[in-house]
């Protein structure tokens, strides 16, 4: 038991420092594959000490309800992270909250600041609160689905024995999770606001989603909200690699295997985050209209994928 | 459409239409202003101003040949304390170019309005208001265009009576003028209903400078470098423009070299355009490596301007009888074969963007402003090229050296994004080639002549062919002695006509593509708001 | 080791039904000639993989077979075609878009359940497999139906034979070699045909749809 919660502490705090690290590297693959000088991997949290050393300054009209968003969508991101397995299956969290709960966790997240941009009244801010909403209540049953095909495997809902199970089974490729996989990488970009879905790096306030939801926000708010956004993009790509890529983690609780578990982990992402540079660079931004058809297909393949599951067996 | 034969001349085109208004016999008055182009120039009353107007609209909607549409290009007003002010209007026909000046004898009687028969003079009465203080009368729309301190209730872009869409659901975006991006100040006003566009209203003038009124207290021969100003990524086109002006009203030919050299310089501006525009459309629609790539070579491209002329921009370099720089024939040549490599580099990108589903998926149908529409609006330039409106000086009315080059006109009906990166590729590639050319045949000689203007006053004018489309100018210099001076001038910018169709170009489409509409124009705000 | 080999012929199958279905949605011609590519390719290391198991020689023959025709002579044809007549457009379908996506879906559930009873029948292969074949051939046929043009009706038509042989590779072995053959030079006369046919339709007379596109002067 003291070790599980010596095991969940590392990941927390792993969770915490990796974030803006990933984002980083993202950035950097990226500047790399357009032929560009990159920003040092540590970029994220230079940007994030600056903004905490800012002053914040809030709208006349904001609400506390506008002051208080980015505190709760990093509590819900933190939390997120803390039950996804991500050095170890024994988390003494992770009967806290199951998978339904952590899709929960991120729709509660979503709502949240969605609301604080209505919030402040500003054309912008409504806009990107309703395509986020519009991109959230079609991603959510895709990641619903997907952690389904998984947990169907597993006989549980809970993360952690899902990956448990997954991890220590026999060598078997399973078609199911190949839809599954598509699937949740469809729904990944899309909830994290990458291209094809939207274009975290632009400065064209008409054509954004969710950078419009942070427009008001500045100083130590939107520091949180930064930090929450690159925890949103560690945790799915900690859910992918826990789900499709489940090996190196650590086998018990002692403390070597936990800290053997971390390079592992550290090159899972960063293999990770190199795919999502070049798929984000391969691809150009579809149109609005465009994003409920691609998460139509999303669903579709989620959906079959359960399919080859249930009926096929496979 | 099919690209003419080029050894059809203009004329022989314009004889198959004889029923066409020409200058030649529909203006007889009309003098022929000196200088290489056909711009005529003619005094007329305020009945002859709006005939003229309606005579040449009427070609403009029922003639489609491959002559160049009958046009409105410009319209301004111009003051002086010795004489009347006046209102000036250029219209451009199949034989040449028409300046007509209108005297206005009573100001508060102003001068009849023409914006019902051309669409975007509305905004050039509008200025003409605001800066001379001479009313259109007649004209559906009276507010305030460039002088915003002066709307007499409430100055600020909240007091401007914006026209709203009412209805259930409908919602305004106010976006500028103040932008995230480095770009200049424009404010839009968007009628929305969900993410579909019912209305864009635009609103200009933050950047008016008085350039018509600083022109008048500069020395004619110094005034080129204002005129090169004008607008920062046309100022080899607005600076020629001056030139061939102050020229015409001199008399004087500048000699074949610098003939050569400007279009040199020219080709390169539109080149240097193109190449930045593509790679920014590209990334508005999300593919951040079109604009590496491309901002990539257009770096290369304005070190070597800087190299050839001394600056990135080529601005100063066109100078009144002539040009400012020399080059030898080796750098020349190195120019040509660096514009053949480009040429091949760009192929290699139109073929990888050509081949991008996404991409094309954003460009195709988006935007589109049809060639019903563009004829409508008077849309001019390398836009009006991409909607089915074959115009282009270069080619319609070729003078040195263009005649001597067969410059190939791009043209695409469909009038789309996509057509306009079509457009813009076509174009690119064009200069390219005629960048080669120029290269192993710019003549021997000198490359600047002092120029010396005569006693009295002279009108002359110029227009050129600039990468945006028609940019013009029109002067009158006052020769006292060793007194010099601009009684008047003014430089014309196209994005004077474009700018009102992106209104139309983004009705029906979603919220998110403006930005990329908008960059597929890309037009100039200070060369609109002077 | 076995096992493991069937259950990658199970997921190679998967991925030519996700191709099967990236063929249905996609909207620009080029791209669908690549997916189909693509569906070929995990077609010949499909019937490679089945090669190295059962030891059969033929299906070597086979997979090379379908490599030199589907995924190298076929492309650049239509490639070649796209190219030559100007058609490179976007494809109308008949149907919308997420609505073909529905039907897709119900034919796979179809698919699926028509074929668990066939599959536990048989012993001879990954159990998988058949299902997720006969998809694949219901989704070409949904293609044909819901698009409106030439290529991407010929393109779906492929796609329905690649899956006809991926179920016969899952669930027989392959076919006998004669049969192949003849299916093959069927494919590649068929193609060749559909060329000649296009380009003297186009050249006779050029249809509006196809050259609204071309503009005037380019």
């Amino acid at each position: 038991m003291l070790h599980g919660l010596a095991g969940q502490a590392l990941a927390f705090v792993a969770a915490l420092a990796l974030a803006p690290l990933l984002s980083g590297w993202v950035a950097q693959c990226r500047a790399w594959l357009q032929n560009r000088t990159a920003p040092p991997l540590w970029q994220p949290w230079l940007v994030l000490h600056k903004r905490l050393l800012r002053e914040t300054v809030v709208a006349e009209n904001a609400s506390p309800l506008f002051r208080s968003v980015p505190a709760l969508v990093f509590a819900c991101m933190a939390i997120v992270c803390t039950i996804i397995p991500t050095l170890s299956t024994d988390l003494p969290l992770a009967v806290v909250a199951d998978a339904v709960v952590l899709v929960g966790l991120l729709a509660l997240a979503r709502v949240l600041l969605s609301l604080a941009a209505m919030d402040v009244g500003t054309a912008f801010g409504t806009l990107g609160a309703r395509r986020d909403m519009m991109v959230g209540f079609l991603a959510e049953p895709v990641l619903l689905m997907v952690l389904f095909t998984a947990a169907l495997g597993a006989r549980s809902t809970s993360l952690a024995s899902i990956v448990d199970v997954l991890a220590h089974r026999e060598l078997a490729i399973m078609p199911s999770l190949a839809f599954a996989g598509v699937a949740f990488t469809m729904v990944s970009l899309a909830e994290n606001g990458r291209i094809p879905v939207d274009n975290p790096t632009t400065h064209l306030e008409l054509t954004m989603i969710h950078e419009a939801l942070t427009l008001e926000y500045s100083g130590q708010h939107l520091a949180l909200i930064e930090w929450a956004a690159t925890l949103k993009l560690f945790a799915y790509s900690c859910i992918g690699i826990a789900l499709f890529c489940p090996w190196g983690l650590a086998a018990d609780d002692t403390p070597l295997a936990l800290l053997l578990a971390v390079p592992a982990l550290v090159a899972k992402l960063a293999i990770g985050g190199m795919l999502l540079a070049i798929a984000e660079t391969v691809s150009a931004k579809m149109r609005i209209f465009r994003v409920p058809e691609y998460l139509g297909i999303a669903f579709v393949l989620a959906v079959i994928g359960m399919l080859i599951h249930i009926l096929l067996g496979a | 459409m099919k690209p003419r034969d080029p050894s059809l001349g203009p004329d022989q085109t314009a004889d198959a239409l004889p029923h066409q208004l020409r200058i030649a016999s529909g203006f007889p008055n009309a003098r022929r202003l000196p200088g290489e182009l056909p711009i005529h120039h003619q005094v007329v009353k305020p009945v002859q101003w709006r005939d003229a107007a309606l005579g040449i609209a009427r070609d403009a909607a029922s003639v489609i040949s491959d002559a160049a549409p009958a046009r409105l290009i410009a319209l301004w007003g111009s003051s002086d304390t010795r004489s009347h002010p006046l209102a000036s209007a250029v219209f451009g026909l199949p034989d040449g170019l028409l300046w007509l000046d209108l005297p206005i004898t009573d100001p508060d009687a102003g001068y009849p309005s023409v914006s019902d028969i051309f669409h975007f003079a509305g905004r050039m009465q509008r200025a003409v208001f605001d800066l001379i203080g001479v009313r259109a009368m007649g004209a559906a729309d009276e507010r305030r265009w460039l002088h915003h301190e002066r709307n007499a209730d409430n100055p600020s872009a909240e007091g401007y009576p914006f026209v709203k869409v009412e209805g259930a659901g409908v919602h305004e975006i106010a976006v500028g003028p103040v932008h995230a991006g480095i770009i200049e100040p424009g404010h839009f006003r968007f009628q929305v209903s969900g993410e579909k566009v019912l209305r864009l209203e635009e609103r200009l003038g933050y950047t008016h400078k008085g350039i018509d009124a600083r022109y008048t207290r500069l020395e004619p021969i110094e005034a080129s470098r204002l005129a090169g100003r004008v607008s920062g990524d046309s100022t080899v086109a607005h600076a020629w423009a001056y030139c061939m002006a102050l020229e015409s009203a001199a008399g004087i030919d500048p000699p074949d070299r610098a003939i050569w050299l400007r279009a040199f310089l020219l080709e390169r501006e539109r080149v240097a355009n193109h190449l930045g525009d593509l790679g920014a459309i590209i990334n508005d629609a999300g593919l951040a490596f079109g604009l590496t790539q491309f901002s990539r070579l257009r770096e290369v491209w304005l070190r070597e301007s800087q190299a050839l002329c001394g600056h990135r921009l080529m601005m100063d370099q066109v100078i009144p009888g002539g040009v400012a720089f020399d080059v030898d024939t080796t750098s020349l040549a190195s120019a040509g074969k660096a514009a053949g490599a480009l040429a091949a580099q760009v192929q290699l990108l139109r073929a990888i963007i050509d081949r991008h589903a996404g991409l094309q998926d954003r460009l195709r149908s988006t935007g589109t402003v049809t060639t019903a529409l563009a004829r409508r609006l008077g849309l001019t330039g390398m836009a009006g090229r991409s909607s089915g409106i074959a115009c282009d000086l270069r080619y319609h009315l070729p003078s040195r050296p263009w005649a001597a080059l067969s410059v190939q006109s791009a043209c695409q009906s469909a009038g789309d994004v996509a057509a306009r990166v079509t457009v813009r590729f076509d174009e690119l590639l064009e200069s390219l080639r005629l960048l080669e050319c120029i290269a192993v045949r710019v003549p021997a000689g000198p490359h600047h002549l002092p120029v010396k203007l005569p006693q009295g006053r002279h009108c002359g004018a110029g227009a050129v062919e600039g990468w945006r489309g028609e940019v013009f100018v029109g002067l009158e210099i006052e020769v006292d002695g060793t007194q010099q001076r601009l009684v008047r001038c003014h430089s014309h910018d196209p994005s004077w006509q474009n700018w009102p169709v992106l209104e139309h170009a983004i009705i029906g489409n979603i919220v998110p593509d403006f930005p990329l509409i908008n960059k597929s124009f890309n037009l100039s705000y200070a060369g609109h708001d002077l | 080791m076995n096992a493991l080999a069937l259950q990658f012929i199970d997921l190679l199958a998967a991925v030519s039904l996700l191709l099967a279905f990236a063929l249905l949605i996609q909207r620009r011609f080029s791209a669908m000639i690549d997916f189909y590519a693509t569906q070929s390719l995990v077609l010949v290391i499909t019937t490679s993989l089945a090669g190295w198991m059962t030891g059969q020689r033929h299906l070597y023959l086979s997979a090379a077979l379908t490599f030199v025709l589907k995924v190298v002579l076929i492309p650049v044809l239509m490639h070649t075609l796209l190219r030559r007549l100007h058609l490179d457009s976007t494809v109308d379908t008949v149907v919308k878009l997420p609505t073909t996506l529905l039907m897709g879906l119900l034919l796979v559930i179809f698919a699926f359940g028509v074929a668990r009873p066939i599959a536990q029948l048989s012993t001879a292969l990954a159990s998988g497999t058949l299902g997720i074949a006969l998809a694949g051939v219901l989704i070409g046929f949904l293609m044909m139906i819901t698009r409106s043009r030439a290529i991407p009706q010929v393109l779906a038509f492929l796609a329905m034979e690649n899956g006809v042989f991926l179920a016969a590779t899952g669930v027989t072995h392959g076919m006998p070699m004669v049969v192949e053959l003849g299916i093959a030079v069927d494919v590649l006369i068929g193609i060749l045909i559909l060329g000649v046919f296009l380009s003297h339709l186009h050249s006779a007379a050029p249809s509006p749809g196809a050259t609204a596109r071309e503009g005037d002067g380019a």
